[in-house]
């Protein structure tokens, strides 16, 4: 499962495709509190990343891999 | 990508290929006609966009330079002429041929990729290349815009890190380029994620995204719609790039940068004195080029200073660029300067910066565009009114493509920008940006009264709706409507089988009379029945008129023919086109064509004389071809006719004899018309040597057997010096057959009748042997006899009625009578024919069978390959 969810807290992992991005639509609507743990993130469709800059959820774990980080940095916003 | 999507595009562009034949023949007789140039442009421009919808770029690329040449060409920059004329249709004759291939097989052959290469080759180095000042220009203004860009683009939100790596790269020499990417709304719907594209991007240093719309409330956002744009820095080169961006390249933007754009210090700015000693001790290293201390001094305070500083930035900057000395010493001056002023470095060599205020200028339109622009916002306003999605799309596409041409063609590229833009996010559902960008050009330019009378069919539009709708809709919907032939064909067979169905109420209500004895029943059904036949023969009719098409549309090919042929043959011809709007079967129509090239092409290589001959044989030097087309009965008659030279009978006998064609005693014999004829015998030709067009020997006798295949017939006549008529006659339509049912040893058969010249009883003492053939006399004529059981090899004797008579039918095979003998005539029928198919289709005897209405089978007889059949 790329999207774990976990309270408040949801772990995203390997790919998330836009398959995930219904989840986690809804996920963001139920809770007020959202965080995100990217860590073990390699890639996230267009539509999944649309939503974190839509609900900008706290990001307790960047992901590893440089190319895909730097769209949470800075400049990513 | 959807199928269907690709068999629109096949359909209209064969249209659009079509038209644009048309045009170019048409503007060689008038070059200065504007209307027909802009047509032109119009119809391939579109046509290239288009084929950018799907993957066959050599296909675009030879449609956009055509359209580059055709600009050329409209803008009278330069003459139009013959050559490029014939350039131009060599290039849709190309793309054509793709059409065609895409259809077959949905790509594209190797060939025609390279001949569609070398084509725009052609194209761009003949004409393209002197006015590539004009290219230049064009590519020109996209700098300027760049130079905005950089304006605003604010690149110190890239971090320095990544800026840095840039800047790095430029100095090995390689170019930086900005991407914007603004992927269309609906690109997750086509299994796009731009979000991996730009990751995989070539020599990606950079990218971020961002939302490009605000989301006043989430809880209500259309999760599939994208609504992210990119923004990239890469040093790839711009080929590279547009290739890894090539579906999407209308979404995005590449701009070269200068690196000093990104050569831009951060950080705090606590002034100190620290700086100013370093500012002269830096000048003095630059001064004396003690490089290596000056490098020593760099690295050294960058580790004393927090990394936070601007002064650490500086610093930062500095010590790259210290590794590209002396060439940047300009910029390291200009940074050591910015230490001193604590303002964002100046680099010398930056050009004067161009005023962004100028995109916001009031657009001056000339008034023509201001209309069209205003005839497109009230077709706009109605377009709410339209429940279908497609035809508002339809429209909304081609409202975005009359105002994209229109802004192409008064060059006004930062619009056309910009509108482009606007454009993608356009859809049938919103379209509100697309409305405000036409009314702010309108209001820019226009009057106050002008806006007001744009808006005012707005208001009147409510009290008579109905009424607008249906008058004000039509020109921007086409009423024709495109359907794939398969589905008529489907529809034409159905109702093939509903007739047949149909016809097998008389049958039951006899059953029911007769051998149920209910004759109350009996006529109740033949009733329904009277009722079912009336509908099933105006369906019949109405399904038939769907499929007649005009013969204009082979017709229409042949200016082109003529005009190619007669320039390569150096003879001048005058094509006339007569009656071109007569009807029939498109099968007819299009089984017309082959023979028709044939005929044509003979009657321009060995009709029409070299303008020489004929002005020494006292005729006009242009030579006439009239290709006529008119009804005639249940025929369609298409006729050649042209003033050349005619057929030497003669020569035409002397020829067929040499060949072995005939023998000596015919050729003795043979009559003018009947030599004539000769020249539909397989191997004919009377051309010395093969050309290119005609000549080989192949010509008339496929003109035969193609129009006899379809039922018709070819007539030919000619006298020397005056011209030759060739006659082609094909029945209206192939639909439905009408037979002669005749029965022969208890079974019933069909017979054409095209073929039946009437039917005669006649006394077995009349049948005469002549030479070990049957033969009669039938009006004074000797009428060659078969029996058909024998010709179908059934070992029966055929009977003859109580006055020793036999029923014998009297066809006419290839212009000869000939008697068959048969046992019993039975009435005519209109039959639906069903070629035989796989083992039986090489039964030629039958030429296939109809399904009668009490469900037996009928075999249709195909009296020419009866006759053949006797002879073997």
């Amino acid at each position: 499962m790329p999207v774990e969810f976990k309270n408040n807290t949801a772990k995203l992992t390997d790919l998330v495709s836009i398959e995930d991005a219904e989840a986690l639509f809804n996920w963001f609507l139920e809770r007020k509190k959202h965080k995100l743990d990217l860590s073990e993130l390699s890639h996230i469709h267009t539509a999944c990343l649309q939503l974190l800059f839509v609900f900008k959820p706290e990001l307790i774990a960047l992901p590893e891999q440089e190319d895909l980080k730097m769209f949470f940095t800075e400049g990513g916003k | 990508m959807s199928n269907s999507l690709l068999e629109q595009f096949i359909i209209e562009s064969r249209d659009y290929l079509q038209r644009i034949g048309e045009i170019l023949i048409a503007l060689e007789e008038n070059v200065e006609d504007k209307a027909l140039l802009n047509e032109l442009f119009r119809i391939v421009h579109t046509l290239k966009g288009n084929s950018g919808l799907f993957d066959f770029p050599s296909m675009t690329k030879l449609l956009h330079a055509s359209e580059d040449l055709m600009n050329l060409v409209r803008e009278g920059t330069i003459p139009y002429s013959s050559e490029i004329a014939d350039l131009l249709l060599e290039a849709m004759d190309i793309v054509s041929i793709m059409i065609d291939e895409i259809e077959d097989s949905g790509s594209l052959s190797h060939n025609s990729i390279q001949s569609a290469e070398e084509k725009t080759k052609v194209i761009k180095e003949k004409f393209l290349k002197a006015p590539e000042k004009k290219e230049k220009e064009i590519l020109e203004k996209p700098e300027k815009k760049e130079k905005i860009t950089e304006q605003i683009f604010d690149f110190s939100i890239i971090p320095e890190e990544f800026r840095i790596k840039a800047v790095k790269e430029a100095l090995k020499g390689k170019k930086i380029i900005f991407i914007q990417y603004s992927p269309e709304a609906e690109c997750f719907y086509k299994g796009e994620d731009p979000l991996y594209l730009v990751r995989n991007t070539p020599e990606l240093i950079w990218a971020r995204s961002y939302l490009r719309e605000e989301i006043p409330d989430p809880s209500l956002m259309d999760i599939y719609q994208c609504i992210s744009n990119f923004e990239l820095l890469s040093s790839a080169n711009k080929e590279e790039l547009s290739e890894h961006f090539k579906y999407v390249l209308d979404q995005v933007k590449f701009f070269d940068i200068e690196f000093t754009n990104l050569i831009i210090p951060q950080g705090e700015k606590n002034g100190g004195p620290v700086y100013e000693d370093f500012v002269s001790d830096a000048r003095k290293y630059l001064e004396e080029n003690n490089i290596q201390t000056f490098k020593n001094a760099v690295k050294s305070l960058i580790e004393l200073s927090s990394p936070e500083l601007y002064f650490a930035s500086v610093l930062r900057w500095i010590e790259l660029l210290i590794e590209h000395l002396p060439e940047t010493r300009n910029i390291i001056e200009a940074l050591l300067q910015s230490l001193e002023t604590m303002a964002p470095p100046v680099f010398k060599f930056e050009k004067e910066p161009v005023l962004i205020p100028q995109k916001e200028e009031k657009a001056e339109f000339p008034d023509e565009f201001l209309n069209i622009l205003n005839s497109q916002k009230t077709v706009l306003e109605k377009l709410r009114t339209i429940e279908n999605n497609l035809i508002k799309s339809n429209i909304l596409k081609s409202i975005i493509s009359s105002i994209e041409n229109g802004l192409i063609s008064l060059g006004k590229t930062e619009f056309l920008n910009e509108f482009k833009e606007i454009s993608q996010k356009t859809s049938p559902d919103d379209f509100n940006l697309l409305k405000k960008w036409i009314e702010k050009k309108c209001g820019f330019s226009l009057a106050s009264e002008k806006v007001e009378e744009a808006v005012s069919p707005e208001v009147t539009f409510t009290s008579t709706e109905p009424q607008e709708k249906e008058v004000s809709l039509p020109h921007v919907v086409s009423k024709v409507l495109k359907v794939d032939e398969t589905k008529i064909d489907r529809l034409m067979n159905l109702i093939g089988e509903f007739v047949v169905a149909k016809n097998s109420l008389p049958y039951l209500a006899q059953k029911a009379d007769n051998f149920y004895g209910i004759s109350e029943l009996s006529k109740e059904i033949k009733a329904q029945y009277s009722v079912l036949n009336r509908i099933s023969e105006e369906m019949q009719d109405a399904i038939m008129q769907i499929r007649m098409v005009p013969v204009s549309t082979v017709f229409q090919r042949f200016p082109r023919l003529v005009r190619d042929l007669s320039k390569k043959l150096n003879k001048k011809v005058k094509l006339i086109i007569e009656g071109e709007e007569t009807e029939a079967d498109k099968n007819v129509i299009e089984s017309l064509s082959d023979p028709l090239i044939h005929i044509v092409r003979n009657s321009l290589d060995h009709g029409i004389e070299t303008p020489e001959e004929r002005i020494s044989k006292g005729k006009p030097e242009t030579g006439t071809i009239i290709l006529r087309a008119k009804h005639e009965a249940d025929h369609v008659l298409i006729e050649v006719i042209d003033d050349g030279k005619g057929i030497d009978a003669e020569k035409i006998k002397l020829k067929a004899y040499q060949k072995g064609l005939i023998t000596e005693e015919q050729f003795e014999k043979m009559k003018e018309n009947e030599a004539i004829n000769l020249i539909f015998l397989p191997g004919f030709s009377t051309s010395e040597t093969a050309t290119d067009l005609s000549g080989r020997g192949v010509g008339m006798d496929v003109v035969r057997t193609a129009v006899e295949k379809f039922g018709g017939s070819v007539r030919i006549q000619s006298a020397i010096d005056k011209g030759t008529t060739i006659t082609l006659s094909l029945p209206l339509s192939m639909a439905v057959s009408h037979v002669m049912i005749i029965e022969s040893a208890g079974r019933k058969y069909g017979v054409p009748m095209e073929s039946v010249v009437e039917t005669v009883r006649v006394s077995k003492q009349k049948i005469k042997k002549v030479k070990g053939k049957m033969t009669t006399v039938l009006r004074n004529k000797i009428v060659p006899i078969f029996y058909l059981n024998d010709l179908l090899d059934i070992n029966k004797p055929h009977i003859t009625n109580e006055d020793a008579e036999f029923a014998v039918l009297v066809l006419s095979i290839k212009g000869e009578l000939t008697g068959i003998v048969v046992d019993k005539f039975h009435e005519t029928a209109d039959i639906i024919l069903k070629p035989f198919i796989g083992f039986l289709a090489n039964m030629r005897v039958f030429s296939g069978t109809a399904i009668m209405g009490d469900g037996s089978v009928l075999l249709i007889i195909n009296p020419k390959e009866l006759i053949n059949a006797s002879r073997i």
